[in-house]
């Protein structure tokens, strides 16, 4: 009996020791999960099942989107389109500058309560939040930095490597995560604490002259604004699908100089029509329009009281523009301006959690 | 003795799962078969694509449809006992993406019809969007939601309509029907022998003339001056007379 329990001990004693020379696996990082609350009054939020918010995600999204190491020559990061306090615009410029000084075609689009968009850029032409991190990376007008850089980059950084590692566990560094991180930080841009915001929720009133422009927006026969823009039944304030405003003079679909919708979906139908943009901080996001056409928000209501364009593919919704539009008053506009302005939230460009972490 | 105590005991289990067995038999599991409703857009008798210009027959104006939809609720099968059984709620048929499938289960049986409605009960129409999930049909990614005093949209037709005969670009002129509020809301009852087998599909096609949108023996809609209803004021009995268009525009088979 003795030395079959000197036997045991000698057998686990050797185990014991094998295992201490072994080379210690590391412990893949578990990330934590945020619980990002729906804003009172919106819709459930979204949630993507393959790309979900953690808190080491989202730290990474934000620094890789202020960092300018995704261009091709390290000066320009996607917070040079898309500044904070323009309500993530390049307001005022008309379209974008990217990172060689070329323009690009199209207004920079504000981002904020993307969780909930199914589509992304003025033409649609991406489905996902992490789809469309791609685009701007590789144009050769904005950011122009091939993929494979851009990883090579992050992967031979100082500091991104753990990063990836506490946010996506042991996994190869690639553009798909790179995407992932980006988007799960832009989903957390979250804007609902806007005048408008607070009135609904019971906690201001509006003035008499942004009641009145209230009215004339969701009013058939005022601002006829509630189409594409429903005020009172959608807290996004966009229905987010894709119309031709009667914008532009084109006698035949194919005299829109810019397909926008049109040149995804190939109907050309569709030609001529482009995202209907939320209002949401629209006085901190001019030039207005796809182009950046309208330099203010006096000119853009110019353009739905008498401007608008019978043109080929013009939106039925667009109910007046056989005589140009809803044909507004001054006081008319003044009061739907005034509304307009109640809808910047100055919480939202003022969160620490959105700016820069350099 | 001992050994007679175990078989007592082993022949006390038997019996204990026997009668178990024997009660689960006595529920009855309901049988289910699926149910569809493929809804056709046709003019006449020939499919219509949208975006699509054709003549109309009555009005003898060239029109074409650019966004059409409707919600369906409450499907429900008759048997001919007079009872019911319910397959579905609501259901928004978006003419834009084609023929469209509603799909339900039902129980296993014989049916003599089918009723749906057509528009958003008022229990529900003056409900707020947003507590429904973006892509649900009554969320606001419908796009179907007007105001909380005027509720949803039923039925949705827009389009363009020449206002020539010349049929040229420019003569073209937008018309925006949206019938809404409570008073419009419809019922369409589906007459038909049918049976729901158990795991097979039975389907049954609705077409949707669209020539019967604007013409009717209650008469016509004039395309170019009375071009825009939201159901309200003037509009109303426009809307009135679209919404019962429509549902003489439904067929079956």
């Amino acid at each position: 009996m003795r030395s079959f329990l000197i036997f045991v001990f000698c057998f686990v004693a050797f185990f014991v020791s094998c295992k201490k020379e072994q080379t210690p696996t590391p412990v893949s990082y578990q990330p934590t999960p945020l619980d990002l609350p729906t804003p009172e009054g919106f819709p459930p939020m979204p949630v993507s099942s393959v790309n979900p918010l953690t808190h080491e995600g989202v730290a990474l999204g934000r620094r890789l989107f202020y960092d300018p190491i995704l261009s091709s020559d390290s000066t320009f990061s996607c917070a040079s389109c898309h500044s904070q306090e323009k309500a993530f615009t390049d307001s005022p410029l008309k379209t974008s500058i990217g990172v060689h000084n070329d323009t690009v075609t199209r207004n920079a689009m504000p981002l904020f309560n993307l969780a909930w968009y199914p589509s992304f850029f003025w033409d649609g032409r991406s489905t996902s939040i992490e789809d469309q991190v791609f685009f701007p990376v590789r144009s050769h007008v904005e950011m122009d930095l091939d993929w494979n850089t851009a990883v090579a980059r992050i992967r031979a950084h100082g500091i991104y490597p753990e990063m990836f590692r506490k946010a996506f566990g042991d996994i190869a560094i690639d553009s798909t995560h790179i995407a992932y991180a980006i988007a799960q930080f832009e989903r957390t841009l979250l804007s609902y604490n806007s005048k408008f915001d607070r009135v609904k929720r019971g906690e201001l009133f509006f003035a008499d002259d942004e009641l009145d422009g209230y009215l004339l927006m969701i009013d058939f026969f005022g601002g006829d604004c509630l189409h594409c823009h429903p005020v009172e039944s959608n807290l996004l304030i966009t229905t987010l699908n894709f119309r031709n405003n009667g914008i532009t003079n084109a006698a035949t679909p194919d005299d829109y100089p810019d397909k926008g919708y049109g040149e995804v979906t190939g109907n050309p139908l569709d030609y001529g029509k482009f995202k209907v943009p939320s209002l949401r901080n629209i006085a901190l996001t001019g030039p207005y329009m796809h182009d950046g056409r309208f330099a203010t928000l006096d000119e853009v209501l110019d353009f739905y009281s008498t401007g608008v364009h019978n043109s080929a593919n013009v939106d039925p919704k667009m109910e007046y523009s056989f005589q140009g539009g809803v044909q507004l008053t001054a006081d008319e506009k003044s009061k739907i301006k005034a509304f307009l302005l109640t809808l910047t939230d100055s919480v939202f460009i003022n969160n620490d959690d959105y700016s820069s972490p350099f | 003795m001992k050994n007679i105590g175990y078989f007592v005991i082993f022949f006390a289990l038997l019996t204990a799962l026997g009668s178990c067995k024997d009660n689960e038999d006595d529920v009855i599991t309901p049988e289910y078969g699926n149910f569809t409703i493929t809804t056709r857009t046709m003019q006449g008798t020939a499919p219509y694509t949208i975006g699509e210009t054709v003549l109309h027959p009555v009005l003898n104006r060239d029109f074409r449809i650019t966004d059409y939809l409707f919600y369906i609720n409450y499907v429900r099968l008759h048997k001919s006992d007079g009872s019911t059984v319910k397959v579905s709620d609501y259901f928004l048929y978006k003419y834009a993406v084609g023929d469209s499938v509603l799909n339900g289960d039902a129980l296993v049986g014989d049916y003599v019809g089918v009723t749906f409605d057509v528009g958003i009960e008022e229990s529900v129409n003056h409900g707020d969007p947003n507590q429904y999930a973006a892509d649900n049909p009554l969320g606001v990614g419908s796009n179907m939601h007007w105001t909380t005093a005027l509720g949803y949209l039923f039925l949705k037709i827009e389009g363009f309509s020449d206002t020539t005969a010349a049929g040229l670009p420019y003569a073209y002129k937008n018309f925006t029907y949206d019938m809404g509020l409570d008073t419009l809301y419809r019922t369409y009852t589906i007459t038909k022998n049918f049976s729901i087998t158990k795991g097979n599909t039975t389907n049954i096609n609705l077409d949707v003339d669209i020539n019967k949108f604007f013409s009717s023996d209650a008469g016509n809609i004039d395309l170019v001056n009375d071009n825009i209803t939201h159901s309200t004021g003037d509009g109303l009995n426009t809307a009135i007379m679209i919404m019962d268009n429509f549902m003489t525009s439904l067929s079956y088979q």
